[in-house]
């Protein structure tokens, strides 16, 4: 792994710590930050939309902006209150010091309740990264706006604006098997005061690494994607089409690539504007996204593929943090093994004798005579 | 009707853990180590002389070396098949045929593809403790004798 990618990794590691089923949401922030495109969160209320996020920007050491839009939220509310003293010479200027135009990543929760002036103003700093409000016009030096909502807007008015969030994923309550262990990581959450594993200059080293590679290997597999996609009704703008190859080339820069390959499209998946889209995606690309793998972003990887080998690399990396954790006896022995058992079940559920990875078989060994040497209580 | 199957990409929710031959017996075995009472309340099933299918939730489905778990894919409702594998055969023409082979009352099948089983779990009733240890006392019997 490369001086640049180690603490971009080491800063994912840490966010996803303490966040159960919340892995994909935080890959995605940096795939997105990477790849210089914004993030659509959906999903009901109190399932840590913001938690995730707030999480890896600290990791990242950016500045940090996040606002619960209202129907009634003032535009002074996110972009900053007008300058009074230029005010008084006759110019309306914005005093954005600490506001979203300042902001390396931004969280907005409830982003299409915003205002007209709200969201026309967004559409700006969104497309083209400037902030224009009065006779203030500036850079914005955002690098992803992820936004929170509850379900997709209907409303036809806002389908221009809710395009611009390229990546979409959609999150669901913690299931019933994780309830362990989001009780027992959402006591321990940390209160917000570790530092920075990262920072914004190597996410603009891999931007800049991915704006430079070259396409052509993949170009052939985009566009079957799309032709796919398509046959089965499911249609991307021209402009999705585009900015999607910018996701892949994010994909490769994590993953320590020089240029990206077939193990890179998952992220075609996340571009897909609705969960059934994304589902039937899945099902579609299966072939073309058989061989998908990262080494930055796991989690993302397996959620975007269900290819095996990412699946794969999931069920490694949780089944050897399991091995590692040592139970003398008691209760707590009992749970480790059901989990232990939970791990083989994930393994010969996914896989059968023949697909299965090596890395996996050999998990599954090891997994099984940990079971068999620690019978339940 | 012949039917080959396929790695699916859309890998089923485990619902339902298959043990067939000596993996029943350790099936068995390890549903009683942790049944409390006389009956689960958690997982249902059906048994043969030498099977046993079990429905549950996924985080109550046991684990022992050598089972089988099975899902349901939503095109084909009454059919439980492998978690990792999708008939070659349209869905509705392969639940038409595994109906029309299998003998017995409804759904749901379970289809296994090795060995190759149709069961039905129609039947499918909460595991009771008193029949389970009858069953592995029958199953090692019979295995003593073979």
């Amino acid at each position: 792994m490369s001086a640049v990618n180690h603490p971009v990794h080491a800063a994912i590691a840490a966010a996803s710590e303490g966040l159960v089923d919340r892995e994909v949401v935080v890959e995605l922030v940096v795939l997105c930050a990477v790849a210089r495109e914004h993030m659509l969160v959906v999903g009901p209320p109190g399932t840590a939309k913001s938690e995730a996020v707030r999480r890896i920007a600290r990791r990242l050491g950016g500045r940090y902006f996040e606002y619960l839009l209202g129907r009634f939220t003032e535009p002074t509310e996110i972009f900053g209150p007008v300058d009074l003293r230029k005010l008084k010479e006759g110019v309306v200027e914005t005093e954005t010091s600490g506001m979203l135009p300042e902001a390396d990543v931004a969280f907005l929760d409830e982003v299409f309740l915003g205002s007209t002036a709200i969201l026309n103003t967004l559409l700006g700093i969104l497309n083209e990264g400037t902030f224009r409000r009065g006779h203030t016009a500036m850079r914005c030096p955002l690098r992803v706006c992820v936004g929170a909502c509850n379900r997709l807007p209907e409303d036809e008015h806002l389908a221009a604006f809710s395009d611009r969030f390229l990546v979409r994923v959609f999150v669901e309550p913690v299931g019933d098997s994780d309830l362990e262990e989001l009780l027992a990581r959402g006591w321990s959450l940390d209160d917000g005061t570790s530092g920075a594993h990262a920072s914004m200059n190597e996410i603009d080293t891999l931007a800049k690494t991915a704006r430079a590679m070259n396409m052509a290997r993949v170009a052939p597999a985009i566009a079957q994607a799309v032709r796919l996609l398509r046959g089965a009704g499911l249609v991307w703008s021209d402009r999705r089409i585009v900015r999607a190859q910018r996701l892949v080339a994010a994909a490769a820069a994590l993953a320590g690539r020089v240029e990206p390959t077939e193990a890179d499209l998952w992220p075609l998946i996340f571009a897909l504007p609705t969960e059934h889209a994304q589902q039937e995606g899945r099902d579609l690309l299966r072939e073309l996204l058989a061989r998908s793998e990262s080494s930055s972003l796991l989690a993302a990887a397996a959620a975007g593929s269900l290819g095996p080998l990412a699946r794969g690399a999931r069920i490694v990396r949780a089944g050897d943090a399991l091995l590692v954790e040592a139970h003398d006896g008691g209760p707590s022995r009992a749970v480790w093994s059901l989990k232990l058992e939970g791990i083989a079940r994930e393994i010969d559920a996914t896989f059968t004798e023949a697909s299965m990875p090596d890395d996996v078989a050999t998990l599954r060994k090891r997994v099984a005579a940990a079971i068999a040497a620690a019978p339940a209580v | 009707m012949r039917v080959d199957f396929e790695l699916r990409a859309d890998v089923l929710l485990p619902q339902c853990v298959v043990g067939v031959g000596p993996v029943a017996v350790a099936l068995a075995q390890r549903v009683l180590r942790d049944l409390e009472g006389a009956h689960s309340t958690q997982l249902r099933g059906v048994v043969a002389s030498d099977m046993i299918v079990l429905l549950g939730d996924t985080e109550h489905l046991p684990w022992v070396d050598g089972v089988q778990y099975l899902g349901r894919d939503a095109r084909a409702p009454d059919l439980l098949l492998p978690t990792q594998l999708a008939p070659r055969a349209p869905l509705d023409a392969f639940t038409r045929a595994v109906t029309t082979r299998a003998r017995g009352p409804k759904a749901p099948w379970a289809v296994l593809v090795a060995p190759q089983r149709i069961t039905s779990l129609a039947e499918a009733r909460y595991v009771e403790r008193e029949r389970l240890v009858a069953w592995i006392a029958a199953a090692a019997a019979a295995a003593s004798v073979a």
